[in-house]
């Protein structure tokens, strides 16, 4: 409600208003709008394009490349010159609050790409009123493209905010619109829709009547409703986490993008999406029937990736967790409340277990109603829980023993265990030696997860099952005894000149 | 006021900041100094919010930063070494911007622009886009929209870098004016010379801790004595080296030619005393001068003493 409030006489946005809607830059913008799309219905109009929606493909593009890349880079290159100039500092100590700024950037921003396509709109209801889509369509298409857009500008200012080249960010951030859109058009034959579901992409299709009945997309939950709706439904929940992020990092720079709270609930947010598209589903035609576990496994995949992530954005370094030590020091304390920002991952990591446990279960569940019974599902799951484990735990580990060289040293860890097997397995693959390759292959999780689905009545199964799980399980138990350890020796570190007398309580500071 | 204590800033392993304690007072202009990485900006960032501490206690004005950090911004002006501007603003849109976040209401802020816009002189540059402005201009640009609020405790960080000389007058003259309103400015700057014309106090810090700080006055007379007295003599010396090698309050004596320079531990009226007695012991003194050492001896004498 606070966001929505600073909208009105929000002064980010007027500074915008003025900058970006200076009479000398609009009107060029417009008229090269105006020209393009009036040639595109002119064109359509001769060719006949309006009737099968061809036109509408063409003038929905340009909306797109206007609102999304367009939009989305001049978002992203506002707030990352925001910052390397240091301006964002003057918005940091001024009374106006962190969320009404974020809300300036990313409505402001952009403002004369809103405006440009909203001189595309008249253009794009032509073909509504003359051929396809219908105007209900072109209202959903134009409603999701809105809010999708508004997705990746909230998007951008979370990377300009991150974003250490200022220059750079625009390019990244549009690349990973990009990326969105081309994992959501792929995914979508592979019968998960919810990436897609982050872009107009299902939408389009649907007003388009392009929707192949096989690939229906199963609804959530197993309840029908128009894919405009399931577009909202998916992208509300990941814009209120982009906002969080964007608000923590508007108001300090140095502030992890979420708490270990948000980020559980980001994860949990995430397994509900997956799990409710998952739902009662049917197996994609272009998968065979074989991987019945498939459902099972797109939860399994999409919680571990967002753990993942999310174990980045929780994991205090070496300096943060000293201050934080010292801060607790200062107060009395020998702790950080558990899950305090500079506190370790470790409370967040058995939180991201328990959610991929419990969504697994539920994924199965789904999977036996639906007719699709597999018998091991735990083994994928036991896997995603050790691998998001070890995860945690080394970067933890690295973090903390390594200060500014562990993040380099982490990287190599990870080329290490998910990228070698790869190289390795495909090297014994190419010399014959298949029998050998696949649980090489299964070491890395970004393979042995869906391997280890497999059922064990096949031949090398078994191997595959013992290769993921125990390399999984080794590096889970080093990593968090690896992990203890730096953290107890971080810990002594500060208490032998904070605590010289071993005379202070021990119950944990709630900073 | 500005009251800090025991704040503590660190960096990976380094400690920039190191349990400072500091008390400033209304109608106070504050001159902290330092050489680079003394932890200066540290201080100044760790005061206005831009920077979470290790730990320690911030008030401004009364209002804790931590507990209250959008009352406390209420109070608070900021200017950082370096001024940021949106360089596709025009320079009344600027000042206007940051009257409107400081919740200035529209109908009031016409007003407050060109106050201020006159203030610092860039009423002539009202209309023009900031991209334009020198470095100095911008300066002034920033300094007007960190007065735009009216602030009861302003922060500047090197403030007169990069200013003309009109701009630094200029500056002065709005720091005293200021510190006669009763504001509390905290100012950090290279330009020692021109500190010492406007700051009623001064803190040196050094690896992170403050080595000394107190009124000008104070600081001086505790680090430097009472200062230096330069006598020229014309003729013979020696009765001038007996009468000032009886006075307890002469310290050690440095002779160039006929003039000598020695610490004096007295203040005007008993230099004049000394000077009265060397007329009357027949001394012929051709010169007899007080010489008054600046923040920059200070500084230095501190800093030497401190890296010693």
């Amino acid at each position: 409600m606070n966001a929505l409030a600073g909208l009105y006489d929000n002064p980010i946005l007027w500074k915008h208003i003025r900058s970006r809607l200076r009479f000398q830059h609009l009107v060029p913008s417009l008229a090269v709008v105006l020209i393009i799309c009036g040639c595109v219905l002119w064109g359509g109009y001769a060719l006949g394009g309006l009737e099968n929606g061809g036109t509408y493909i063409v003038l929905l593009l340009i909306q797109w490349g206007v609102l999304v890349v367009m939009g989305t880079s001049q978002t992203a290159t506002a707030v990352a010159f925001a910052k390397d100039s240091g301006i964002l500092d003057f918005h940091r100590v001024s009374p106006l609050p962190a969320s009404w700024v974020t809300m300036g950037f990313a409505v402001g921003a952009p403002v004369r790409e809103y405006l440009m396509f909203a001189c595309t709109l008249p253009f794009s209801f032509v073909p509504a009123v003359m051929g396809k889509p219908s105007v209900a369509g072109w209202g959903a298409v134009s409603v999701v493209l809105l809010l999708s857009a508004f997705l990746f500008h909230m998007l951008a200012v979370v990377v300009g905010l991150v974003s250490r080249k200022p220059r750079g960010a625009g390019g990244a951030v549009v690349g990973i619109a990009m990326l969105v859109h081309f994992i959501g058009m792929q995914s979508i034959l592979g019968g998960a829709s919810a990436p897609a579901l982050m872009t107009v992409i299902p939408t389009v299709r649907q007003a388009l009547e392009m929707i192949d009945l096989r690939d229906k997309v199963p609804g959530f939950f197993g309840m029908e409703m128009p894919l405009y709706v399931q577009s909202f439904v998916h992208q509300l929940p990941i814009l209120v986490f982009l906002y969080i992020a964007a608000v923590r990092k508007m108001r300090s720079d140095r502030a992890h993008a979420y708490s270990k709270i948000e980020a559980v609930a980001f994860v949990a947010t995430i397994a509900v999406l997956a799990l409710g598209e998952m739902w009662n589903t049917t197996l994609p035609r272009l998968l065979p029937a074989s991987i019945n576990q498939w459902p099972v496994l797109v939860v399994v995949y999409t919680v571990t990736l967002a753990a993942v992530l999310l174990t980045l954005a929780v994991t205090p370094g070496a300096s943060g967790y000293a201050n934080g030590l010292r801060r607790a020091a200062k107060h009395g304390h020998r702790r950080l409340a558990p899950w305090s920002d500079l506190a370790p991952n470790t409370g967040a990591i058995f939180a991201f277990c328990l959610i991929m446990m419990t969504a697994a279960a539920l994924a199965q569940i789904s999977v036996d109603v639906a007719g699709l019974r597999s018998r091991f599902f735990w083994c994928p799951t036991a896997a995603a829980m050790l691998v998001v484990a070890y995860f945690g735990f080394a970067r933890q580990y690295f973090e903390v023993n390594f200060a500014r060289r562990g993040q380099p040293f982490f990287l190599l860890f990870l080329f290490v265990v998910w990228l070698m097997p790869l190289i390795v397995g495909s090297i014994l693959a190419m010399t014959g030696a298949d029998q050998g390759a696949l649980p090489v292959f299964a070491l890395t999780p970004l393979v042995g997860i869906g391997a280890s689905a497999f059922d064990s009545r096949g031949g090398l199964a078994d191997e595959i099952q013992v290769s993921v799980l125990l390399s999984s399980l080794t590096f889970a138990v080093i990593f968090a005894a690896l992990s203890i350890a730096s953290l107890r020796r971080a810990r002594q570190a500060i208490e032998v000149k904070a605590f010289p007398t071993d005379s202070l309580e021990i119950e944990p500071a709630s900073i | 006021m500005i009251r800090v204590r025991d704040l503590r800033v660190d960096y990976d392993n380094v400690c920039a900041v190191h349990d400072l304690t500091l008390e400033i007072g209304p109608g106070e202009v504050f001159g902290l100094i330092g050489p680079n990485g003394a932890g200066k900006t540290s201080t100044m960032r760790a005061i206005v919010g831009l920077l979470e501490p290790t730990y320690g206690d911030i008030e401004l004005a009364g209002v804790d930063i931590r507990e209250r950090p959008e009352d406390a911004s209420q109070v608070l002006g900021f200017m950082p070494d370096f001024p940021p501007v949106y360089d596709d603003l025009l320079v009344w849109e600027f000042l206007d911007l940051w009257a409107a976040s400081y919740w200035i209401a529209p109908s009031e802020r016409p007003g407050v622009v060109e106050r201020y816009l006159d203030m610092v002189g860039l009423t002539e540059k009202r209309n023009a886009i900031v991209t334009e402005l020198s470095r100095g201009m911008r300066q002034r640009l920033v300094l007007a929209k960190t007065l735009v609020p009216q602030p009861q405790v302003l922060l500047l960080d090197e403030p007169a870098s990069g200013m003309d000389p009109h701009g630094r007058a200029d500056l002065k003259k709005v720091l005293r004016t200021l510190a006669a309103e009763g504001k509390t400015v905290l100012v950090s700057s290279h330009i020692l010379s021109e500190m010492s014309e406007f700051c009623t106090s001064v803190g040196i810090m050094e690896r992170g801790r403050m080595v000394v700080s107190g009124r000008v006055d104070d600081v001086m007379a505790e680090v430097m004595g009472h200062g230096t007295l330069l006598v020229e003599v014309l003729g013979p010396t020696d009765e001038f080296q007996r009468v000032v090698g009886q006075d307890a309050r002469v310290g050690s004596i440095t002779r160039k030619d006929n003039t000598f320079q020695f610490a004096f531990h007295g203040d005007v009226e008993a230099a004049s005393d000394l000077l009265r007695s060397l007329i009357q012991s027949g001394v012929r003194v051709a010169s007899f001068a007080r010489r008054r050492e600046g923040l920059e001896d200070l500084f230095l004498k501190v800093g030497a003493k401190e890296l010693s």
